[in-house]
């Protein structure tokens, strides 16, 4: 079940709250637990196992971690084994064999289950935080397991940390308020608004590009990118903006997982504005304990490198999510040297520009395939626009692609300005948004939805 | 004081505007005529019965005829009948004409749409009367009979003052209502301007626009019970519920949103509206909603899938929901995702345009796929040389090729010379193949219309030209010269549009009518068979000709939805029995119940047609979509 289903959006979360507000207080974790449990098992079934089983061996270890860092390794690696298993696999399997040119006995094709990635960081992170002492052993395994299973962010983040949210545990810290079920609404139809009237709009132009049935012209390229760069913000901020909204109106509250990132200057702060809670998660558990900037220059730049390679393949067992991840680990190396520092439009434009190659690889099928599309680019002389790039220009898309940019891409100033402007007629807002939601469930209805991108890893 | 003086006037306005939408709904059904008013008829077989979609009907006897309304202005009379097992009709009395009909399936409800023009008193009747093949059953039973509407081709009547005011009054409850909720003028202000803004901008009626109301009876029961329980609610939410009464005016608002856009759609599938007048043509099939689980207990997830998809296909008011998404997307930008508005009145699918044809042009300019495209086609025709059976090919193409000047600006425009090319090749390789498109661009200002203009089908008139080519192709085979000997007879009959359930625009009336050409050609209103109709691999429909002018043998046409246009072609003449098959995989036509059924027939040629846009189908495996 994704959040924006048609079964999610009417009755499943409907439900869900009606229930919630109608029962007594001390029975509301109990059912977000449960309406947890069904939402993971409507998608990935008997999946459901293995984060139980990570949930219950991480509860039943946690004492026996703190300062004793091989349990703590042996934990960690006992919760990687089922990511390892179900992602990459295959992955290395294919290494091999593309390396040593010998196949290996074919392991049978087995389902991804939803969600793998995220919940095994949230389950490492609690383990180093247990054994930082930075959190107390969680004695009440309800409580860990709701954190782990909590709906909002189990299929795709944002990445919360225990310590976040523990207090929200508790009930009393959790009253119902009109103005959290308004504000997390609000956030929720937002989210909604952008993945179906946005992202969805520019993945009908990307999808056209990427997929091989298009001439791939230079005009197409350069569109179909840059429509997939406004889908996969528009869809990923849009899903991690349903989540946040569904945790408030359930009293909790999740930490922020995008700043703009398209208005970022530097490749360094994109990263310090996209997909926020990965990042952290990255600089805190495997970043600073590789020893982070503190051993010289060379040692943190292969640090940088070693991460971004690490969230390439997080992403996906895949060459091309390597190539994008190594990509972007070049760029932070070469801009850590002090080789490339534009600043100010120039610098937010060539950022924008590299963010957009960079996501060529990450969204294309295979190795060739980004190749075509980077040639393709660059190939200004030869074909500039074929027959089918009108069916690119849909005015209704490219209309829409144009808002997305200028939401993305204006300046600071202006946006801060446009923000105020929304913050202080919070009616206008209630029904601008209102009216964004209807406009959306018109589409979702007519076109129906297509799956979150980062529900795949 | 001030609160009663309001509230009296809000009711005031609210029971104005229910009294118009009354006003609607009675206005149009006056002209209906039902099964149950058949009372008046003598002979009379079985008293009302209920289908399951809750239609009623009458099951009458073959000797009876009905009279239903006339109508005093041009305007086209529908009538909703079923034919009973067992018999065949293609022809209908109206009056004192005799027309003839398409071909009836037992049990499946049609609709037959009678154009009548004005003449006598509104109290004239006209008579309706099937005429029935001799009596192949013991049954009285002949046909069954729904309903009659009449509704209007020229000089609209709709009301257009009433329906302005109609939406000038929804505007004002709206704002009241946000502003209640609000408290908020400027908000308000703003909502009822944009609404103005969007009634004065439409580039269609407000009558046009709001026109498929007027198709749904039940849609009202409905709203007027959604009307009082909205009014109660609204009147009595602050006293009722202090969660509401707390919430700040911003947060009622998106409150009241909310709810109100995940009820409509849940009330509309737990009581679903009458949608059979608003059906939306998709192309496939609607999910059917899970009655059993299936595999493993534990499989949750491969059962919770089909459910999933079922709600998101039985939405309620979900093709109202398009209808309105489509109306805006047209108003506001002029485009749709489903089709692109050419000119002239032609639509044009685009799915066609946008996925298909540019995936016809990769396979064609790829030598290795279009080498693997015609391999296939040629282990087609060997398949049936080995049963002595000589193929002919017929690649039908889509109307954006012929009629390319209709397209609109926004259409990509492909040039079918890469599909004629792909025909020299397959010549030069041995298969024998009609050049459909050089034949239909010779004739094109022969006839004023080769496809129709609102649907991807091609009419009678191409398939007629196409027919003719492929009977002189056999006639040369067998050497016989000039064997086709026919004319050419086309008269205007108006036929339903299937692009406006494409289109699906709120503006769109199911029962659209445009103007076409049909062939007569049909001497002895010979029957189409179905013979196997259920089953899962193939259809066929046939055709006994027992004393064509000049035989040719039998005939057998592997087709698409476009050979069943050459059913009115005038093939009646030549054959002595013509079979048309639909598969959905080609190599069906392979297995032993089809070869047995061409043996059985003695088929020697058989016609093997597809459209240019199914081409790269063939390399999946797949024959036949739709």
């Amino acid at each position: 079940m994704i959040f924006a289903s048609p079964i999610f959006l009417f009755f499943f979360f409907p439900i869900t709250v009606i229930i919630y507000t109608l029962i007594p207080l001390k029975w509301r974790n109990a059912l977000l637990l449960i309406a947890s449990v069904l939402f993971y098992m409507s998608g990935s079934g008997p999946y459901i196992l293995v984060i139980i089983g990570l949930t219950i061996f991480n509860s039943m270890i946690s004492p026996y971690i703190i300062d004793n860092r091989r349990v703590l390794g042996s934990a960690i690696a006992v919760n990687l084994v089922p990511l390892i298993y179900f992602k990459y696999v295959g992955f290395f399997e294919r290494i091999w064999l593309d390396a040593v040119g010998i196949s290996t006995p074919k392991t049978a094709a087995v389902l991804l289950p939803l969600g793998i990635s995220f919940y095994t960081f949230h389950a490492i992170s609690y383990l180093i935080d247990v054994a930082r002492r930075r959190i107390p052993v969680n004695t009440k395994v309800n409580s860990y397991l709701l954190y782990m299973l909590f709906f909002p962010h189990l299929i795709a983040g944002p990445i919360v940390r225990f310590k976040e949210i523990s207090s929200q545990f508790v009930l009393e810290n959790r009253r119902l308020r009109p103005q959290n079920v308004s504000s997390g609404l609000q956030l929720f139809i937002l989210g909604f608004a952008k993945k179906i009237l946005i992202g969805d709009q520019c993945a009908a132009i990307a999808d056209q590009v990427f997929n091989q049935h298009i001439t791939l012209s230079s005009a197409n390229a350069w569109l179909g990118i840059l429509a997939y760069t406004m889908q996969i913000y528009f869809d990923f901020s849009g899903y991690s903006d349903m989540a946040s909204g569904l945790a408030r109106i359930f009293g909790f509250r999740f930490p922020r997982n995008f700043r703009r990132p398209y208005s970022a200057q530097s490749i360094t702060e994109f990263w310090q504005r996209w997909h926020i809670s990965l990042s952290r998660w990255f600089r805190d558990y495997v970043y600073i304990p590789l020893g982070g900037n503190r051993r010289g220059q060379r040692r943190t730049l292969f640090n940088l490198w070693v991460i971004f390679v690490l969230c390439g393949l997080w992403h996906g067992a895949n060459y091309t999510f390597l190539v994008w991840g190594v990509g972007h680990g070049v760029w932070m190396v070469v801009e850590r040297l002090g080789w490339w520092r534009p600043r100010g439009w120039w610098g937010q434009l060539c950022t924008f520009v590299i963010t957009m190659l960079l996501w060529v690889p990450f969204r294309a099928e295979s190795l060739s395939r980004t190749w075509q599309i980077w040639l393709a680019c660059i190939k200004w002389q030869t074909t500039l626009v074929s027959v089918d790039t009108v069916t690119l220009i849909d005015p209704k898309r490219i209309f829409l692609l144009v808002v997305a940019l200028c939401i993305c891409c204006m300046p600071q100033r202006a946006f801060v300005q446009c923000k105020l402007f929304w913050q202080n007629r919070p009616l206008l807002r209630a029904s601008a948004i209102s009216l964004s939601f209807a406009l959306a469930i018109l589409v979702l209805i007519d076109q129906g939805f297509t799956p979150f991108i980062y529900a795949n890893f | 004081m001030k609160k009663y003086i309001i509230g009296i006037a809000y009711l005031c306005v609210t029971l104005f505007c229910l009294y118009e939408l009354q006003w609607l709904i009675t206005q149009p059904r006056q002209y209906q005529f039902l099964a149950r008013q058949l009372d008046t008829i003598e002979v009379q077989i079985r008293a009302l019965e209920t289908n399951p979609q809750g239609d009623e009907f009458r099951w009458l006897s073959d000797d009876v005829t009905i009279a239903v309304p006339k109508p005093t202005q041009t305007g086209i009379v529908h009538m909703h009948v079923w034919i009973a097992p067992g018999r065949v009709t293609t022809e209908i009395q109206v009056g004192n004409y005799r027309l003839t009909t398409p071909l009836f399936l037992p049990f499946q409800s049609r609709r037959i749409a009678i154009l009548t023009t004005p003449s006598g008193t509104q109290s004239s009747l006209l008579p309706i009367k099937f005429i029935f093949k001799p009596n192949e059953t013991t049954t009285p039973i002949a046909w069954a009979f729904a309903g009659a509407y009449w509704s209007s081709i020229t000089a609209q009547p709709d009301p257009q003052p009433q329906l302005t005011l109609f939406v000038i009054i929804t505007l004002a409850i709206t704002t009241l209502t946000l502003y209640r909720i609000s408290n908020h003028p400027l908000t308000s202000i703003t909502f009822a301007g944009i609404g103005v803004l969007m009634v004065l901008v439409a580039k269609t009626p407000i009558s046009a626009t709001i026109g498929w109301i007027t198709d749904q009876p039940a849609l009202y029961n409905r709203l007027w019970v959604l009307a009082i329980v909205w009014l109660i609610w609204f009147w009595k939410y602050p006293k009722g519920l202090a969660f509401l009464t707390h919430a700040p005016a911003q947060a009622r608002v998106v409150f009241v949103a909310y709810g109100m856009l995940t009820l409509i759609p849940v009330i509309g599938m737990i009581a679903p509206p009458e949608s059979a007048n608003i059906q939306i043509e998709e192309l496939r099939k609607l999910q059917e909603c899970p009655d059993h689980w299936t595999g493993a207990q534990w499989d949750v997830a491969a059962n919770f899938a089909p459910l999933a998809q079922c709600v998101t296909d039985h939405i309620g008011w979900r093709s109202t929901f398009i209808r309105v998404k489509n109306e805006i997307d047209y108003q506001v930008f002029g485009v749709s995702s489903r089709i692109y508005f050419g000119h002239n009145g032609f639509y044009f699918m685009r799915r066609w345009s946008d996925e298909r044809f540019p995936w016809l042009q990769e396979i064609l300019q790829t030598p290795s796929q279009r080498q693997k495209l015609l391999a296939t086609l040629q282990q087609i025709n060997q398949n049936y040389a080995k049963q002595g059976i000589h193929v002919i090919m017929v690649i039908a193409p889509s109307k954006e090729f012929i009629y390319p000047e209709n397209l609109p600006w926004n259409a990509p425009k492909y040039d079918y010379q890469m599909v004629r090319d792909f025909e020299n090749d397959m010549e030069a390789s041995g298969l024998d193949v009609i050049h459909t498109f050089d034949l239909l661009q010779s004739h094109k200002k022969d006839v004023p219309l080769l496809y129709h203009p609102r649907d991807f089908h091609w009419n009678d008139l191409s398939a007629y030209y196409v027919a003719r080519a492929v009977t002189d192709r056999i006639a040369k085979h067998q050497k016989i010269t000039n064997p086709w000997n026919h004319p050419l007879n086309v008269c205007s009959m108006f036929r339903k549009a299937s692009d406006q359930s494409f289109a699906a625009l709120l503006s769109n009336r199911n029962v659209y009518s445009e103007t076409y050409c049909q062939i007569t050609t049909m001497p002895n209103n010979t029957p189409w068979i179905i013979e196997n109709r259920f089953d899962r691999d193939f259809n066929v429909w046939r055709a006994d000709f027992p004393s064509p002018s000049q035989t040719l043998g039998a005939l057998e046409i592997d087709g698409d939805s476009y050979s069943m246009y050459f059913q009115t072609a005038g093939l009646e003449r030549y054959f002595n029995q013509v079979v048309i098959t639909k598969f959905a995989n080609w190599h069906d036509a392979f297995t032993p119940d089809h070869l047995g059924y061409l043996q059985r027939g003695n088929v020697r040629y058989v016609v093997w047609q597809m459209r240019d846009a199914s081409l790269p189908l063939l390399l999946n495996d797949i024959y036949n979509e739709y």
